[in-house]
């Protein structure tokens, strides 16, 4: 406990560094404190003390099983989908309305907050945000909680979004300057997205930026029939942002629009739902968007990851940010001005036209859902979902965890101003694979295909060469980066459930993953 | 239309216990519906199965947390059937000029499942309180309903935004190919009849599934479809089988598990087989089903409709 204490009084000077105070665009080598690691996302770890050349001999150091009391399905038993902070030693992650803090050299537990619900959707959390002494997280009833690091106790909360309007909560706050970024859910009923800073000090409200025109003369309302429809649009925003502090934007993928399935009542783009934007951190001011999914009617939300790349395309140094999007395409664009560079497939699709000459995909009208059923691929779950992907910047290769996937898609409710859900898929067959896409030309280098569906993971590259993820049979395997081939694994007894980490600790590197309510940690010792 | 009201009687009586058996999660499939006045009367009677009410808890113990989609508020407003169903008529009577049929609204009065007031309403607090203050015509609806025509609305209003939610509607009629086409189809380009025979395998299939669970069945033989019969009820799946040859040895058997590293099998006499799985060792997956999968990305829309109206017409 001494030692515990040691670290928490170390705390306020290392965690100053996430105020802003340092270019997180690298990865530290002691710490992942934040949810993608660093800000470009790319969770990539410079560490190579675990290499290709001998994972194999990577070991169990602890397991520490996290415990709610819950059982049962429908969301309601313990999974771990939250990618832990790892800071001065200490391991910080959450499931819904709980929070822990673990020693990250020997698993065991230093404190446990339980937050009591309201209600929400408790699908997952995605983990928490540090800035100074402080912890923050959002809960499925729509708080924004912070908690003294130390000993996890409430410091205040603050509300975000509005449970009566069925939001809910999931989204790892992203810390920028004096920012608690926050981000909602919620596609039960026809609201709109938006994207909130808060004060780290006191919770208040910094701004609030809307995804979807709430006014006229919002940019992006042409692409809806009327301001009502724009109004209730969706383009929830529930996965952490990116962020490149030299040009000051944060990056983020928007969710569906609304009515989700049946979109008869919203022609048009429906801008920015499914599309990558970028925001100004300090007022909120969107610098550019880009529609991933023009006008989508298959729940594929375009919230996964993007990527900041640091890249060269046709000889040229470029400042890039990359997406593996739900809909099976893949994206690269200028982080700077939101051009496209490359649209690829990254899985097999069948309900595009092609591609537009600004490289967004066409939708084909006979695709979307039918009162009789289209046989549409991806399915509702997508060529990927929100699990992180990975970057590596030594193979150019950009990891994720994909699906091959067929359902068929249903219109329920056919009249001309269907609400909610007027419709819905119904699988279906799927085969999980892992797709190592090269950025600069969107071509699928290396895919890894494994016997089953169901691989909702995340992914870790390393400068070691390896890309750790899991199989759909409850492997956690190292893959060789260059070639996909399988160096080591273990079997989890469950599926691996969030996006890995690695730290160095003491001099042994080490790596984190969850499967279930269960985290693990693996470690090459050193003598 | 009878078999829906029993389905959904039967959850709402199972909901009601204070159990700690699993609820099952309400699916959309749960029910079948055909016409749009059914589907009306059906998103009325399973409400409450779909609102996701989370059970009074034991004294001195924690509530559970809601599970499932669309669980909203714990202190949400539930709906009464009966209530809702007399608040249709003081709809009907004072609200649907203005508001619509479906409370979607029109150009004369607001969208009521997407109204403010309605989503923070319980029990007509809010609504009434509306009503009473602030309703821009203050003539129709009348400021004189009473206080329980404004309760029974209430329940209307929340029905009306929870038949919004997933889950809470159902297929419509899929039956759109052609009969004849989808012969053809069955008996030539499709390949179905390598393995099936109308006379055979597949008598009577119309007459086993109903035609949105057999289109389901047709493209994915081992999920299931919609309503009570979504699995059929038949014979149980047909097993994934697995050769394994260790070099020079091998054995044939039903496949327990298959992954990169490892395959298991039972034999036929019942024993368990694992291997790992190394360059020396082959393994070969027989699923039954494969032919399945490999058609999905050949099939057309058309052909699908087509090769499901054909089956359907197999009584």
């Amino acid at each position: 406990m001494n030692r515990l204490m040691r670290h928490f009084l170390l705390a306020p000077a290392v965690a100053g560094l996430l105020s802003g105070q340092v270019d997180l665009s690298k990865a530290p080598t002691d710490s992942w404190p934040t949810y993608n690691g660093d800000y470009s996302g790319r969770r990539y770890s410079p560490l190579t003390k675990i290499n290709s050349g001998n994972v194999h001999q990577m070991s169990l150091g602890w397991v520490y099983k996290a415990s709610t009391g819950a059982t049962g399905g429908g969301f309601r038993g313990t999974r771990v989908s939250a990618t832990p902070v790892q800071l001065n030693g200490v391991l910080y992650f959450a499931v819904p309305d709980h929070v822990w803090a673990v020693d990250a050299r020997t698993g065991r537990e230093i404190w446990h907050f339980e937050w009591e619900t309201k209600g929400g959707i408790h699908i997952g959390n995605r983990g928490i945000g540090i800035y100074g002494n402080w912890l923050y997280f959002e809960t499925p009833d729509c708080n924004l909680v912070s908690l003294n690091l130390k000993d996890g106790k409430e410091r205040w909360h603050q509300q975000i979004c509005d449970l009566d309007q069925f939001y809910f909560a999931t989204m790892a706050p992203l810390v920028v300057g004096n920012h608690i970024i926050t981000g909602v859910s919620g596609d039960d009923l026809d609201r709109p997205g938006y994207i909130e800073s808060h004060d780290p000090e006191t919770g208040e409200m910094q701004w609030r930026t809307y995804t979807v025109p709430m006014k006229e003369g919002d940019a992006g309302l042409s692409s809806w029939p009327s301001l009502e429809a724009a109004q209730h649009g969706g383009g929830m925003t529930w996965i952490t942002p990116t962020y490149d502090p030299e040009l000051n934007l944060i990056y983020f993928g928007t969710g569906n629009p609304q009515p989700v399935i049946a979109g008869k009542g919203r022609k048009g783009d429906n801008l920015y739902t499914e599309s990558i934007v970028a925001v100004n951190p300090d007022n909120g001011k969107v610098a550019w968007g880009y529609s991933v999914s023009p006008h989508d009617t298959h729940d594929w939300d375009g919230v996964e990851t993007p990527v900041l790349i640091d890249g060269e395309i046709n000889g040229q140094k470029r400042k890039l940010v990359a997406q593996a999007s739900r809909n099976g395409f893949f994206f690269v664009l200028d982080r700077a001005t939101g051009q496209n560079v490359v649209t690829s497939e990254f899985v097999k699709t069948n309900w595009s036209k092609g591609v537009d000459a600004d490289g967004h995909p066409t939708s084909n009208p006979d695709k979307e859902p039918k009162v009789d059923g289209a046989l549409v691929t991806p399915n509702q779950g997508g060529g990927t979902n929100w699990y992180p992907p990975a970057f590596n910047p030594d193979t150019g290769l950009f990891y994720v965890n994909a699906s091959q996937a067929y359902s068929i898609y249903y219109i329920y409710d056919d009249s001309e101003k269907p609400e909610g859900w007027g419709g819905n898929d119904r699988g279906g067959w799927q085969q999980a694979m892992l797709q190592a896409v090269d950025y600069k030309t969107g071509k699928v280098r290396w895919s890894r295909k494994f016997e089953a569906g169901g691989t909702r993971g995340g992914l870790l590259t390393t400068a070691g060469k390896l890309v750790f993820g899991g199989d759909p049979a409850g492997n956690f395997v190292a893959f060789d980066a260059a070639t996909g081939d399988p160096l080591w694994h273990a079997n989890l007894g469950n599926n691996v459930t969030n996006g890995p980490i690695s730290y160095e600790l003491d001099g042994s590197q080490w790596v984190i993953v969850a499967a279930g309510d269960t985290m693990y940690g693996f470690v090459m010792n050193s003598r | 239309m009878r078999k829906t009201t029993a389905l959904c009687a039967a959850s709402l009586l199972s909901n009601s216990r204070k159990t700690d058996t699993l609820r099952r999660p309400a699916v959309a499939g749960f029910f079948r519906v055909r016409s749009r006045a059914g589907a009306a009367f059906a998103l009325l009677t399973c409400a409450v199965l779909s609102a996701q009410a989370p059970r009074p808890a034991a004294p001195g113990a924690k509530p559970s947390p809601p599970r499932g989609f669309s669980t909203g508020p714990n202190d949400q407003h539930r709906v009464d059937n009966a209530g809702a169903e007399r608040g249709k008529k003081v709809y009907a009577a004072e609200c649907i000029t203005c508001h619509g049929t479906n409370a979607t609204g029109s150009e004369r009065g607001a969208d009521l499942i997407r109204s403010l007031v309605v989503l923070k309403d319980r029990y007509g607090d809010k609504i009434g309180e509306f009503i009473q203050n602030d309703h821009p015509t203050q003539v129709t609806p009348a400021k004189n309903l009473t206080k329980e025509q404004i309760g029974d609305l209430a329940h209307w209003l929340h029905s009306r935004v929870i038949g919004s939610l997933r889950s809470n509607q159902d297929v419509g009629d899929i039956l759109t190919g052609n009969v004849e086409a989808g012969k053809a189809f069955f008996n030539g380009a499709g390949g179905c009849t390598k393995c099936h025979s109308v006379t055979g395998d597949l008598a009577r299939i119309g007459r086993k599934y109903n035609a949105a669970t057999l289109q389901q069945r047709t493209m994915f033989p081992n999920s299931g479809g919609f309503g009570r019969r979504r699995f059929g009820g038949g014979a149980p799946p047909k097993p994934v089988m697995v050769t394994v040859d260790t070099g020079g040895k091998s054995i044939t058997g039903t496949m327990v598990h298959l992954d990169d590293f490892n395959v298991a099998l039972r034999d036929g006499a019942g024993e368990y087989h694992s291997f790992k799985r190394t360059a020396q060792v082959k393994v070969e997956k027989q699923d039954p089903y494969q032919f399945h999968i490999d058609m999905l990305p050949k099939y057309t829309d058309t052909q699908m409709h087509d090769v499901v109206a054909y089956l359907e017409s197999i009584r």
